[in-house]
Order: C-alpha cells, then sequence, then structure tokens
C-alpha cells in the first residue's frame, strides 16, 4: 500500500509539472457524459475531476492486475500509468476518455468479481451499471458492451439461468436508449458521424474521386472501377487504420504527436524491450483462451474507427492491455534472469528509461510550451 | 521437382520479370529525373572525353548536382549509351537489366542462405513481381544495383570454404557495392562483421580465405576511405545526415526559442536527436511504408503502393512467427541484415525512403517466402480438400485483385499524379527549344516550376545537355557561370523577370505559368503550351515578336 500511496504521489507530481508547463490545453470541447448532451440530463465533468478520474484509474488498474497476474506486475501497471506522458497529457487537456476508462476498468473489477463466486451478484450489479454508463455515453460502446458480454459469458462458463439474466439486463438496458435514439434521430446521427467518422472523411472521398478521374482519362473507367472503387478504397483504409495500432512506433516514439502537438511519446522507448518479451505472454494466454485474441482489436476499434487514426484520446482504453504486457515482460523474463544477454537488455531498458525521462523533463518545461502556442497561433509563427 | 522443371520455371519467372521491368522503359516514368538525365550525360561525358561534366578526369566521385554519386553506376550507363545511344533506354538500361537477372541471382542466393529450394524458388517469385523490385528496376538510379551487388557477395561469402574464387569474388562484389551506392558503405563493414561473428568457425578453420579476403576488400577500400576523410563523400555525407532534418530543426530542437533558457540544452539536443532517430529507424516498419505508400506513387495522403503487396502481410507474420519459433538456416544473420540495413537509410534527413533501405528487401522477399510455404505446409495439413479449394480460391482472387490494384497504380495513376517529380514536361520543352534555336539570339529557361506554385527547382541546363548531345569537351570548357544565371552557347538559365525580359527581342523564354505576369502576356506571344499527362499546364514557350 505504501507503494501504490507513492505511485499516487508520483503521478499528482508529473500531472502537476506537465499542467505548470503547458495549461491551459484547449483541445478537447468540454464533453458530457450521459446521454451524448441530447438531452438536458447530461452530466459535464469538471475539467480538475478527470485527473482525480485519472488517478483513480491508478487503483483500478492495480487491483486489477493483482487480481489478473500478481502483485508485481500490478504495482509495475500502476506505475507505468502513473509516469506515461500519455495518461499525463490526456488528463491535463480534459479528455473525456479518461473517465470512459475508468468506468470500463470498473466494469472489468465487476466481472472479476462475477468470477470469484462469492461475489457474483455484486458484480454483475457492477459490471450491468458500468455498461450502462458506457452505453449512454458513447456510440462505440454499442458494439463493445454486447461483444464483451459474449466474452464474458463464454470466459466465466455461467449457467443457463445466468446468461439468461445477464442478457436480459443487458438488453433492458438498450430499450430506453432506443428509444431516444428513435425520437432524436439527428442528434444521434450527429454523433454517430462524429465517433464513427472513418468513411465520412472529405479526403478520401477526394482521392477516390482523382483516381477514378485517372482512369477515365486513359480510357478504362469502368475495368477500373471494378478493381479501384470507394469499396475497395475504404477497406484499405481500415485495414490501414487497424494495422497502425500494432507497430511498436505508435506507442514508443513520437510518430504521432500527442495531442497534435508534442513530441513526447506515449510511453517511454526503453519499455519497449519488456514490451516485446511480454508479447509472449500473450501468446500463451491465447493458446488458453482462443477467443480473447479478439480482445486488442475490439479495444482499438473506437481509435481505428476515427477521424485521426490513431487517436490516443479514444485509444486510452487499450493502454491498460499495454501496461499489463510490459509489466509481464519486466517481471517474468526480464528482471528477474540470471541470462547475461538478458541482464544487458535489462540495463539498456532502465537507462533508456532514464535518459528520456531526463531528456522529457527538461522538453516539457523549455520546449512544449512553444510547441503549444505554433498550435494555438499558426499564423502568427508563419509570418514570423 | 526435377532440375529441368526448376530450371524451366525459373526462367518463366525470368521472362516474366524482365517483361515487367523492360516494358515502356523509356516512357513509364514518364520523363526522366533530374538525377537520371544527371547521370547520362555524366556517362555521356565519360565515353566521349574520359572526364564528368566539370572536366574531372574519371572521377572516384561524380559532383553532378553537388550530391557526389558514387561512380560504378555512371561509368555501367557509359557503356549502356556506347550499345544504344544517348537516350532514356540507355540510362536506364542497366537497372532493368540487373533487375531482371535478380530473379536467378535470387533463387541462387536463398538456397545457399536457407538451403531450401521451395523457399528460393519462391523468393525467385515474389522478386520478379515485387512492386518495390520492379519500381528500382525501371529507374536510373543506384540503388538497384547496389543491392544487387550486396546479394552476389554475400552469397560468395556464405561459400567462402568452397574455394578462392567464392573468396574473391565476395570481396571484389562487395566493394563493387560500396563504390555503387553510399548506404553500403555503412552496411557491408557492419553486415561482413556479423557474418564472421556469427560464422567463428570460419577464422579458424578458413584462415587464409578470410585473410585473403580482408586484404582484398581492405586495399580496395582505401581510395574510398580518402575520398570519405579528405574529399567530396564528405560533404555528401554532412548534407544529408539526419542532424539536417528541417522537422528536427524546426519543430523538436527549436533552439531559436529556448536556448536561453536552457543550461541542459546542449546535452538535451543530442537526446533529442537520439530519440528522433529512433522514431525514424521503426517507421521503416510502419504499415504505410511496407504496404500502403512506401513508394510514393501517388499524392500525399493518398494510397498507392507499400514497398510489399498487402496481401504478403499473413505471409510477413507467419514468416516471423517461423524465424522465431522454428531452425531456420541463417536467421540470425536474417535478423541483423534488416536491423543493420535500415540503419544508413534512417541516419538520412527525409523520412521513409524506399531507395536507402532497398537493402533489406532481400531480408523481407526471404521472410514472405517462408511465411507461404509455412502457409501452405499448414492449409495441406489441417483443411479438407472442399475447404482447401474454397480458400485458395478465395486467397487468389484477393491476390489477383492487390496485384491488378498495383498495376492500375503504377501504369495509371502514377505518371498521372507523380509526373512532376520526374520533371514531366521539360523533354518537350527543350526538343521544342533545340528545333528552333537557330531563330533566336537567346534561350531563357527558368528552372522554377510546379502547378502549385514555383516551388521545384529544375536543371533545364542538364536535360538541354542530354537531348541536344552536347559535346561535352566543349561544354567542360565553357566558362557558364555569369552573375546570377548559368550560360552556354545560347542557352541561359535564370530566372524569368518578366516586367524587363519581355522587351527583349529575338529572344526565347521558357517557364511555368509562375514565371510570366498574365495582364503583360499577349495570346500571340505564346507559342506553345505544354500540359502534364494529368492536363495541367506545365510551360509556356514565349517570345516576343
Amino acid at each position: 500500500m505504501k507503494a501504490l500511496a507513492a505511485i499516487i504521489g508520483l503521478a499528482v507530481l508529473c500531472r502537476g509539472y506537465v499542467i505548470n508547463a503547458i495549461f491551459p490545453v484547449t483541445i478537447f470541447r468540454q464533453e458530457h457524459i450521459l446521454f451524448f448532451d441530447l438531452i438536458n440530463y447530461s452530466f459535464s465533468i469538471p475539467f480538475w475531476m478527470i485527473v482525480f478520474f485519472g488517478l483513480i484509474n491508478i487503483l483500478f488498474i492495480f487491483f486489477i492486475g493483482n487480481v489478473l497476474f500478481d502483485y508485481r506486475i500490478a504495482i509495475l501497471s500502476a506505475l507505468l500509468y502513473a509516469i506515461s506522458p500519455w495518461t499525463i497529457y490526456l488528463e491535463v487537456a480534459g479528455s473525456l476518455d479518461i473517465v470512459l476508462l475508468t468506468i470500463l476498468l470498473l466494469a472489468t473489477v465487476g466481472v472479476l468479481k462475477m468470477k470469484q463466486g462469492t461475489s457474483y451478484r455484486t458484480g454483475m450489479a457492477i459490471f450491468i451499471f458500468t455498461s450502462s454508463l458506457l452505453l449512454y455515453s458513447s456510440i462505440v460502446f454499442w458494439f463493445l458492451i454486447p461483444l464483451m458480454t459474449l466474452g464474458i459469458i463464454k470466459l466465466l462458463f455461467l449457467k443457463v439461468n445466468q446468461i439468461k439474466t445477464i442478457t436480459a439486463l443487458v438488453v433492458m438496458i438498450f430499450i430506453p436508449l432506443s428509444l431516444l435514439a428513435v425520437k432524436n434521430t439527428q442528434g444521434f446521427s450527429g454523433v454517430f458521424t462524429k465517433e464513427i467518422a472513418i468513411f465520412s472523411e472529405v479526403g478520401l472521398l477526394n482521392a477516390v474521386n482523382q483516381f477514378q478521374g485517372d482512369l477515365a482519362r486513359e480510357g478504362i473507367y469502368t475495368f477500373g472501377r471494378i478493381i479501384e472503387n470507394r469499396y475497395t478504397y475504404f477497406t484499405q483504409h481500415l485495414i490501414f487504420n487497424f494495422l497502425k495500432h500494432f507497430t511498436p512506433v505508435t506507442y514508443f516514439t513520437a510518430e504521432y504527436k500527442l495531442l497534435n502537438f508534442s513530441f513526447s511519446p506515449p510511453i517511454l522507448l526503453g519499455f519497449i524491450i519488456p514490451f516485446i518479451f511480454g508479447l509472449k505472454g500473450w501468446v500463451d494466454i491465447f493458446k488458453k483462451y482462443r477467443y480473447l485474441i479478439f480482445l486488442p482489436p475490439l479495444l482499438i476499434l473506437p481509435s481505428a474507427l476515427s477521424y485521426k487514426s490513431p487517436d490516443f484520446s479514444k485509444l486510452i482504453i487499450f493502454a491498460p492491455v499495454i501496461f499489463y504486457t510490459i509489466s509481464f515482460g519486466m517481471v517474468n523474463y526480464l528482471f528477474f534472469s540470471k541470462s547475461k544477454v538478458l541482464n544487458f537488455l535489462k540495463i539498456a531498458c532502465l537507462l533508456l528509461v532514464a535518459i528520456q525521462s531526463l531528456s522529457l523533463i527538461s522538453d516539457i518545461k523549455y520546449r512544449e510550451p512553444a510547441r503549444i502556442d505554433f498550435l494555438r497561433f499558426p499564423s502568427f509563427y508563419q509570418r514570423n | 521437382m526435377s532440375r529441368k522443371a526448376l530450371c524451366a520455371v525459373l526462367f518463366i519467372l525470368t521472362l516474366i520479370g524482365g517483361l515487367l521491368r523492360f516494358y515502356n522503359l523509356d516512357k513509364n516514368p514518364v520523363s526522366l529525373s533530374v538525377d537520371e538525365v544527371s547521370t547520362g550525360y555524366n556517362a555521356y561525358s565519360i565515353l566521349k572525353t574520359g572526364r564528368d561534366e566539370y572536366g574531372n578526369f574519371l572521377p572516384l566521385s561524380f559532383r553532378s548536382l553537388n550530391d557526389y554519386k558514387p561512380p560504378v553506376f555512371t561509368y555501367l550507363v557509359s557503356i549502356s549509351e556506347a550499345l544504344f545511344g544517348l537516350n532514356e533506354f540507355a540510362v536506364r538500361f542497366p537497372s532493368a537489366f540487373f533487375g531482371t537477372i535478380s530473379i536467378p541471382i535470387f533463387y541462387l542466393f536463398f538456397l545457399v542462405f536457407l538451403k531450401d529450394k521451395y523457399t528460393a524458388l519462391v523468393s525467385a517469385l515474389l522478386v520478379a513481381i515485387s512492386p518495390w523490385h520492379i519500381f528500382v528496376s525501371r529507374v536510373g538510379w543506384e540503388y538497384l544495383l547496389g543491392t544487387f551487388l550486396v546479394v552476389v557477395g554475400m552469397l560468395c561469402l556464405l561459400k567462402i570454404d568452397r574455394g578462392l574464387k567464392w573468396t574473391i569474388g565476395a570481396a571484389l562484389t562487395l566493394v563493387l557495392s560500396m563504390y555503387t551506392y553510399h548506404a553500403q558503405r555503412f552496411f557491408v563493414p557492419l553486415i561482413v562483421l556479423v557474418f564472421f561473428l556469427l560464422n567463428r568457425k570460419l577464422l579458424v578453420n578458413k584462415k587464409k580465405e578470410v585473410i585473403i579476403f580482408l586484404t582484398i576488400l581492405i586495399t580496395l577500400l582505401i581510395p574510398l576511405a580518402v575520398s570519405f576523410i579528405f574529399g567530396p563523400d564528405k560533404t555528401r555525407a554532412q548534407n544529408t545526415f539526419i542532424t539536417n532534418d528541417v522537422e528536427f530543426i524546426r519543430n523538436i530542437k527549436i533552439d531559436s526559442l529556448t536556448e536561453a533558457a536552457s543550461p541542459f540544452v546542449l546535452f538535451d539536443n543530442q537526446l533529442l536527436l537520439f530519440f528522433h532517430w529512433i522514431r525514424k529507424y521503426l517507421a521503416y516498419l510502419q504499415p504505410s511504408f511496407l504496404f500502403f505508400n512506401g513508394l510514393n506513387l501517388t499524392t500525399s495522403g493518398t494510397y498507392g503502393s507499400g514497398v510489399i503487396y498487402l496481401f504478403e502481410l499473413p505471409f510477413l507474420i507467419l514468416g516471423i512467427i517461423s524465424l522465431i519459433k522454428e531452425k531456420i538456416q541463417n536467421k540470425r544473420l536474417m535478423l541483423a541484415w534488416i536491423l543493420i540495413g535500415l540503419l544508413p537509410a534512417s541516419l538520412t534527413l527525409t523520412e521513409q525512403h524506399y531507395g536507402r533501405s532497398l537493402i533489406i528487401s532481400p531480408m523481407l522477399i526471404g521472410l514472405s517466402s517462408i511465411g507461404i510455404i509455412a502457409f501452405l505446409k499448414f492449409v495441406n495439413k489441417h483443411l479438407s480438400k472442399a475447404r482447401k479449394t474454397i480458400f485458395y480460391i478465395g486467397f487468389s482472387a484477393i491476390i489477383i485483385w492487390n496485384l491488378l490494384l498495383v498495376f492500375l497504380l503504377y501504369t495509371i495513376h502514377f505518371p498521372n499524379q507523380r509526373g512532376e517529380d520526374f520533371m514531366e514536361g521539360t523533354k518537350e520543352t527543350v526538343l521544342y527549344a533545340l528545333k528552333n534555336s537557330s531563330r533566336y539570339n537567346e534561350i531563357v529557361f527558368d528552372p522554377r516550376r510546379g502547378v502549385q506554385g514555383p516551388y521545384i527547382i529544375s536543371v533545364p541546363h542538364l536535360y538541354i545537355l542530354f537531348y541536344s548531345k552536347y559535346d561535352p569537351a566543349k561544354f567542360q570548357r565553357e566558362a557558364k557561370k555569369i552573375g546570377d544565371s548559368f550560360n552556354f552557347d545560347k542557352f541561359t538559365i535564370r530566372d524569368i523577370k518578366w516586367t524587363e525580359d519581355k522587351n527583349l527581342k529575338n529572344t526565347l523564354f521558357i517557364g511555368s505559368p509562375w514565371s510570366f505576369i498574365e495582364k503583360d502576356l499577349t495570346e500571340s506571344w505564346i507559342l506553345e503550351r505544354i500540359y502534364l499527362k494529368n492536363g495541367n499546364r506545365a510551360f509556356l514557350i514565349v517570345s516576343n515578336p
């Protein structure tokens, strides 16, 4: 518990440091959870509470890690959440997805309680409550919650009565939501277009038109349209958006800038070494529970379907999976091994983390304020 | 498979590969790029006078466009020009030729490297149809020849224990590769070092061969080393090094705003550069480079062709898994080849570059081949006949769709969307100028061009030299630089200042529409309009009668 308290203290320190350097970061429009701001009962969360929810996430990540793995992996995962620029920047910028992550983690706690057997009803109540919050806050969860429910049914080997109960409850939550959608079609259509923006990207449609113009000029329009058309183009776009989320450069370098301006990587580069080792843990899990192979693509879905992919804000729900993978690699392969090669990699990992942390501390203080000014006042900097 | 059948298959693959590389070689890409025309004219100059365009006798480094090109490819182009004349085909012929014979060479290489003839055969197939390999085979650049020589060199090195001819062959081809392209100068010493570290027994059992190899290598590299330390190659390295990366200087380092503030700034900058380099290095493993737009065939922001086909994605993954799980010959060397191969490309100032990273293409092809064999074994073992048929039909449809898509990208969209990158239209303007040169006292070319704005700086003088087959000896003797303009014969390369120039008589002006002020331009003065394939206007040819 002392370690956890120290991690929370460190988290507060990191967030305070970044806030001092770059606040206010007006990237996110103040969003509302519940009812998508379409009716008067939407609930707006003040900015400062987002940081508070971020600190709660540390506790949930620790708890879940402790149940699924062991204490060491849990504490390391909590530490990773606390110090990763990814989570820090999103909280400082007031991203609502931090709150969605909190709710999702609480839902996972509910599932774990259901698995424990003795707290089955409490667990189910938590799962249903949190699922409702998620369903009424994000359209993407309309796909994710039913799929997660299916996964839970398979994972927990529930009895028929239990399956019926849980399915009935999930369906019951959907009913008011469906009525709301029918009553407010235009509003929901707008929310849908905003959250699943992948197919309404104007640049993509222009590109398809340009390509078809080239084909028409060459006189093979009809043949060309069979090979190249809107559907093949969008399929490529979807595959591309998904694949981006499975490369290390996305998470461990500043390839895609955080909040559109930062050159801080989402996760410190040194952790790529234990991450690669941790992937082996996933191979073993997939061998045992084959359907869990759908978990990473499901969690990536909101980001893959968004306009600018990868969207680190929507992708935050996938972050705990990466943190657990890194911690798993650190504990089970790297840090307690006696092999000379692994010792060398361990030192390389710690060294990289240390020097990048020093570099980031300086970079955040002296350069990030300038970078966010480039974003706020682009025409001024272009003129000067 | 019998030896005869194997040879027949290889022959057919080579024919197909040759057809894909040679068909319309002079027409696609639509025009010679500035590098190609520079290489072409310098090769012509060497052929006629033994000197480059600057008068240097048989140089080890061609100054060219102040980028100091390595020599081997240019000398090969002179041989090609001796056979075919000074034209587009001759400039691109060496790449297409070595690209075609790469197909059987890749087979032989993987036969020795992986010790499996079916994997080797699949590799030959993949290289025959590889978009990356075909694209660089059809342009007169050094990348393909450099990679070809490395593959041949490593093939010989793998057989170093079989006799002196392989030892000498390895040394000569690897040295030649370092005189062919810059990336190889970094790559070859490192891969040779890794090879001997992984095959330490050779150092003991084949000491004589190793010593001969290293002696030849080091001796022949002395001139290169001298040029690098004291000569122009140092300039080239400095100009292209990652520290000149514009994004790093402007957005990451931002010294101008922060230098007074931080006591750690100097130390900081080196660290930022290090992490910036790591990002560029890892970005070569991104799906955008590998599968979606690595070859830059289409306009920015659209999907084109990656360096490998999209259908190869599952095979690449299977190949990596097989590499980890199974006992595959030379797998450590394969991994080292990819990791080292990305180093020279990532240390330059440009983002992912298909030419500088071409050195890793043999290993990516190898990985895909391993994956294909593993895939076929799995399908044959675990699926019933009916399911196998459905699976093969479905997957074949995807493969055919992907092949046709890349075919359309290369033959239709690439010429339409990237013509300007290859200076499309310049040849037409030069041919017009040459045809009508007797009517004018002076012909002025404005080097600035571009459909979006005058942002592209061309080198029209090289195109004039090339298409007029200008006497290299005469060009070497002429004093060319006068003030801001570049002059030879009656050609002047300078910015057109239309407010003053419009009054000049007996002068032909050739420039993009940006060079002329429209309200001061009478329709009758416009002698010719040159359009790009996509219908955009590239040049105006104007004269005040």
